[in-house]
């Protein structure tokens, strides 16, 4: 029993990390249409800069926390200013943007290996004393639990961001119906500009929370964005909530497969389920419209 | 009368609970020019799609000489006979004049892919024979001089004559045309009826939506108006122009 | 392009094949002779990987500069035919370890090929019916599936460890192992690169070919006009994957040693860079892109950590400036004479 919740927690730590991926990929598939490769080497970027400030500096972990999302927020936004506009305004195909994704994807992970080198580097624990909390019989790691709260809080707080906001309904508005949002004053450009800045930085959150288990590794975004995308898939891409519930459902999975099967299968099983849903079922668990 | 070409049978779409054609009835002759009217909104390219093949109807039957239609794929359906063109101009951009053409023959050249390798003789002598019959075919639309101009770099009116001779190229039993004469100048439009009536005088009856009711009144043989998605009225242009529930839906501000 | 001029026309493109093909045979020929220029083995490598790399960005244009489809998974392609011709062909893995019995080197290439079109059409199948970012996500899976079977069935692949010895290829007697002479193997790549780069431009001028097109320039009119779209999508797939299996096949049999890293995701991208560097939708640009992103990878070795990034530059800058590729330069530098682009860069 003290096994099964411990990779309970376990699975719900990777699910809320791809989770916080797969919500920036549902927002940027819903705001422009799009799907953004970059991601995942967003997240592995973010948890470098974190661990720069934190791990080499020595500054506050909630410090280094606050600057690397708000640094990773601007990287966000640069990119789908000097690129993804700048294609979008000369009208080139689709697949042309998607392309784009992936070649910075790559300029952003062959950067972190020349800056931070092709090692493997040790994140400093974020608390000091004892790592781990008794819930009953079963010590969990206080990253993990970080980890879970952290991503619920961002979760609740994207909800409430989006629904309650000003802003928020501005972005929703213009990811329905560009030309009536643009009529009825919405700067278009700029919230979907923010879009990307948001899931750069929700990618960067998820960086840092799971760089304490998984370390700051140059192709740690390689080995999670595909799993990112099975959520996405699955819960139905470009549905927020979809989103959460499949990159869980992917971070369980995976977790289960690993533990119970095998875990050289537990990578062939989360793809193969995607690669299922998409053929079967490509609107997801939660109905979103796969295109017009 | 002649005989049938096209029977619709109590055709009926329904987009989220909206029904956008309903229970719609009418039938096309062979050799006649039938006319498609209605206000905005009122059904008729849905209509078009629907026989085409590009949707698939709720409920009801479209059938061609005798054969039901219906739920094909647009390919299918282009091969039994039916070419047409589309509203918003779709055309193969960065192919010539002559390219387009060639590809409006599709359904009705034979080779595939093993052929097409080896280049076998059979594959060149139809090939021959598919740019003769392009050439044929511009000539006869008033295109040739710009057979191998790229169709993007055309006017706008001469795209919408691209569209009819791609479509007609492949011997379509029916031609369907959604508002040709939109974007054209009088004298294109001029000359665009005068084609109608001559692929008409070919023995390929023509279905067309148009709004320019000048244009619909002087050329079709029998009209059917349309409005909300329902058959309002069906009869010549004289007829139809006489009908009181058509000027109400033309005049009475369709709101 | 429809310009006039001698090298534009049919004849002077014959032309200009014929003396591609006639330097192509006798320089390498010169320098085994030390006439002019001097020998060099490993040029006769480059020469080969330039070779097959051209088999292989031909494919992926067939697909993605013809018919408009996108793949961010051939390495998965290029895997199955390499691994598929050492597992007929060699004799203590796959077929010869199960029966005893194996294919000779050539037959088992092609196999391979076919296997690879085979798994092309299934995975085009879903494919077809996608919305295209969900066909480039597809294709991505599949290349880590690809390359997870070949790391983790250690049973059939030897894991990550690899196959050493894969047999030579044997041909009416001759051996072309380059163990002995580069030369011949550079000969045997040229021969099917030349079957491969004429099978593509008759594919391309056929009905099938403009069928192709049709696709890639406006899918419901080529729906409209008599095309089975999901079935030339199909077919399209099938075509590229066979390409990109065989170039596998002649890659492996060449280097004498298979292993996954060869095929990881990365090998895709540099695949795609090749294809949009030298130009897709015609036929000179995926030649170039072969050999000019070659050379520079072989040349750039001591530059190995920053290849990757080199090439993501590189894909960037082109996507960004020059979608035509370099083999749309001129028409890029001509632009005001000549407006219409054939590529498939703008739509």
């Amino acid at each position: 029993m003290s096994t099964f919740i411990s990779l309970l927690i376990g699975g719900l730590v990777l699910g809320c990390t791809y989770g916080m991926l797969s919500l920036g990929l549902s927002l940027i598939y819903q705001a422009s249409g799009f799907m953004n490769f970059t991601q995942a080497n967003l997240l592995m970027f973010g948890a470098f800069v974190c661990y720069q400030f934190f791990g080499v500096w020595g500054l506050p972990f909630v410090i280094s926390l606050i600057l690397s999302v708000a640094i990773m927020f601007g990287v966000g936004c640069l990119i789908e200013r000097l690129v993804i506009r700048r294609l979008v305004e000369k009208h080139a195909k689709n697949v042309y943007v998607v392309l784009s994704t992936i070649a910075i994807s790559i300029i952003i992970e062959n950067l972190a290996m020349l800056i931070w080198n092709s090692r493997q580097h040790y994140f400093p624990s974020i608390f000091s004393g004892s790592s781990s909390v008794k819930i009953g019989s079963v010590s969990v790691g206080k990253e993990s639990l970080l980890c879970i709260v952290v991503a619920l809080v961002a979760m609740v707080a994207l909800h409430f961001f989006l629904n309650k906001t000003k802003f928020g309904t501005a972005m929703r508005a213009a990811a329905m119906n560009k030309t009536a949002a643009s009529c009825m004053g919405i700067n278009v450009n700029r919230t979907i500009s923010m879009t990307y800045g948001i899931a750069a930085a929700l990618a960067c959150l998820g960086g840092i929370l799971i760089a304490p288990k998984m370390t700051a590794y140059y192709q740690v975004g390689n080995q999670i964005s595909m799993k990112s995308f099975a959520g996405a898939v699955i819960g139905g891409y470009g549905n927020i909530y979809g989103a959460i519930v499949g990159a869980l459902f992917v971070g369980l999975l995976e977790t289960f497969v690993g533990a119970y099967i095998s875990s050289a299968y537990k990578e062939l099983i989360v793809y193969g389920v995607m690669i299922v849903f998409m053929i079967v079922k490509p609107s997801g668990l939660f109905n979103a419209k796969v295109y017009e | 009368m002649g005989e049938k070409l096209l029977e619709v049978k109590d055709l009926t779409i329904n987009f989220s609970g909206l029904k956008a054609v309903d229970t719609l009835n009418f039938s096309i002759d062979k050799g006649e020019i039938f006319g498609l009217i209605g206000p905005n909104g009122a059904g008729k390219t849905t209509t078009f799609n629907m026989i085409s093949g590009a949707l698939k109807p709720t409920s009801g039957e479209v059938w061609l000489n005798g054969q039901r239609i219906d739920g094909n794929y647009m390919y299918q359906t282009n091969k039994l006979g039916i070419a047409r063109t589309y509203q918003n101009i779709n055309l193969f951009r960065s192919m010539t004049v002559l390219e387009n053409l060639l590809v409006g023959q599709h359904c009705r050249l034979t080779c595939g892919l093993a052929p097409a390798i080896l280049r076998t003789p059979r594959e060149r002598k139809e090939e021959a024979a598919a740019v003769e019959k392009a050439k044929e075919t511009l000539e006869f639309c008033g295109l040739h001089e710009k057979i191998d101009v790229y169709s993007n770099s055309l006017s706008y009116g001469e795209q919408r004559i691209l569209e009819i001779a791609r479509a007609l190229v492949s011997d379509p039993y029916l031609i369907i045309l959604d508002e040709p004469a939109a974007g054209m100048n009088p004298t294109e439009k001029n000359s665009l009826a005068d084609l109608v009536q001559r692929i008409r005088a070919k023995g390929v009856t023509v279905l067309l939506v148009e709004h320019d009711m000048k244009f619909v009144m002087g050329i079709t043989d029998r009209i059917c108006v349309l409005n909300y998605g329902k058959r309002i009225a069906l009869g010549t242009p004289a007829e139809v122009q006489a009908n009181p529930e058509v000027i109400e839906a033309y005049l009475g501000g369709g709101d | 392009m429809k310009e006039q001029g001698f090298f534009q026309s049919k004849k002077g493109k014959t032309v200009i094949a014929v003396v591609a093909i006639a330097l192509a045979i006798i320089i390498p020929l010169m320098m085994d002779n030390n006439i002019i220029f001097t020998q060099n083995k490993y040029f006769y490598v480059l020469l080969c990987l330039i070779g097959i790399y051209t088999i292989v960005t031909s494919g992926l244009d067939i697909l993605f500069g013809y018919t408009g489809q996108i793949s961010f998974g051939h390495a998965g392609f290029f895997c199955i035919g390499a691994y598929g011709s050492v597992l007929l062909s060699h004799t203590q893995w796959g077929l010869g370890k199960a029966t005893g019995y194996v294919l000779t080197p050539i037959l088992s290439i092609f196999i391979a090929a076919c296997i690879a079109a085979a798994v092309g059409a299934l995975l085009a199948i879903p494919a077809s019916k996608l919305v295209f970012h969900f066909l480039s996500m597809l294709t991505i899976a599949f290349n880590q599936i690809v390359y997870l079977i070949a790391n983790n069935f250690s049973w059939l692949t030897n894991g990550s460890i690899g196959i050493t010895s894969v047999p030579a290829v044997t041909l009416f007697g001759i051996s072309f192992a380059t163990t002995t002479s580069k030369l011949k193997y550079y000969y045997l790549v040229l021969f099917f690169v030349v079957v491969f780069l004429l099978v593509k431009t008759h594919i391309v001028n056929s009905r099938v070919g403009r069928g192709l097109i049709a696709i890639r320039e406006n899918p419901t009119a080529a729906n409209g006009c008599g095309v089975n779209v999901a079935k030339y999508k199909i077919m399209s797939f099938a075509i590229s994957a066979f390409y990109v299996g065989f170039a596998g096949g002649l890659y492996v049999h060449m280097i004498g040693f298979i292993s996954p890293d060869t095929f990881v995701q990365n090998t895709s991208v540099i695949f795609i860079t090749m294809l949009l560097f030298g130009g897709s939708g015609n036929l000179v640009g995926p030649i170039l892109g072969a050999a000019v992103i070659t050379i520079i990878q072989e040349g750039l070795q001591f530059l190995a950590d920053y290849r990757m990034l080199i090439y993501g530059i590189v894909l960037l800058l082109i996507i960004l400036f020059q979608p035509q590729g370099i083999a749309g330069l001129g028409n890029t530098i001509s632009g005001a004479v000549s407006k219409r682009k054939r590529g498939a860069a703008n739509g």
